[in-house]
């Protein structure tokens, strides 16, 4: 993993464990999955990469619609 | 002071050991690229969605921010994409990256210019602030590894 990708991240788990509540998972989600990262093969980087973005558009569209006045 | 100091040079060396690390397999780099940020997309989407629910950030923003992230999700589908397709490191294939990172780096500076001030809580401010700079890092570190040499 790039040593600034994990600077950053480690700064979003610092700021999470003050707000604690769900943020904090979020980012250590983030970080296990960047760590994992160089030991994956470029077609599982690939696929995986590809399986998060179809959950992430799902997710946006169903917060866009939630928030939508 | 002090602290900062000694953040921005340790920033600094950093950022010259992830350069030299860059030289090895540009299309690696890129498909980890995509990946990373991909991963990062996920946390801010997440993180979004999870201060809109707290009460943190009002509807209306959360609107917003959530239509500029699905422009950084559709951006990254392409690049990872484009990352899969590749299959030699040319200048035409370099070139062809590069170009869709700042497609995905302008819908972050949209992120960014949308800015964090419809947070109300200054943790939450925080916590959003560094998803961005993290999407920024995987951004600026792939495009100095396509522009530079083998």
């Amino acid at each position: 993993m790039n040593p600034l990708t994990i600077i950053a991240i480690l700064e979003l788990i610092n700021k999470a464990i003050k707000i604690g509540g769900e943020i904090l998972p979020i980012a250590l989600r983030a970080y296990a999955a960047l760590k994992a990262e160089s030991g994956m093969s470029d077609e599982q980087l690939i696929a995986e990469a590809k399986k998060l973005n179809d959950e992430d558009a799902a997710k946006l569209k169903a917060l866009i619609a939630e928030t939508a006045s | 002071m002090f602290n900062s100091q000694i953040h921005k040079s340790t920033l600094a060396v950093l950022i010259m050991l992830s350069l030299l690390a860059c030289g090895a397999g540009k299309l690696r780099q890129a498909r980890k690229a995509a990946h990373r940020i991909q991963v990062v997309t996920d946390a801010a989407v997440d993180t979004t969605t999870t201060l809109y629910h707290d009460g943190v950030i009002d509807k209306e923003y959360t609107n917003k921010i959530a239509h500029i992230l699905l422009k950084v999700n559709d951006g990254n589908r392409v690049l990872i994409n484009k990352a899969e397709a590749a299959t030699a490191d040319t200048p035409g294939v370099r070139a062809d990256l590069l170009a869709q990172l700042r497609v995905v780096e302008s819908a972050v500076k949209e992120l960014k210019d949308a800015g964090v001030l419809g947070i109300k809580s200054k943790n939450g401010s925080l916590a959003f602030e560094s998803a961005i700079n993290a999407l920024d890092s995987s951004i600026a570190i792939i495009q100095a590894a396509l522009s530079g040499g083998k």
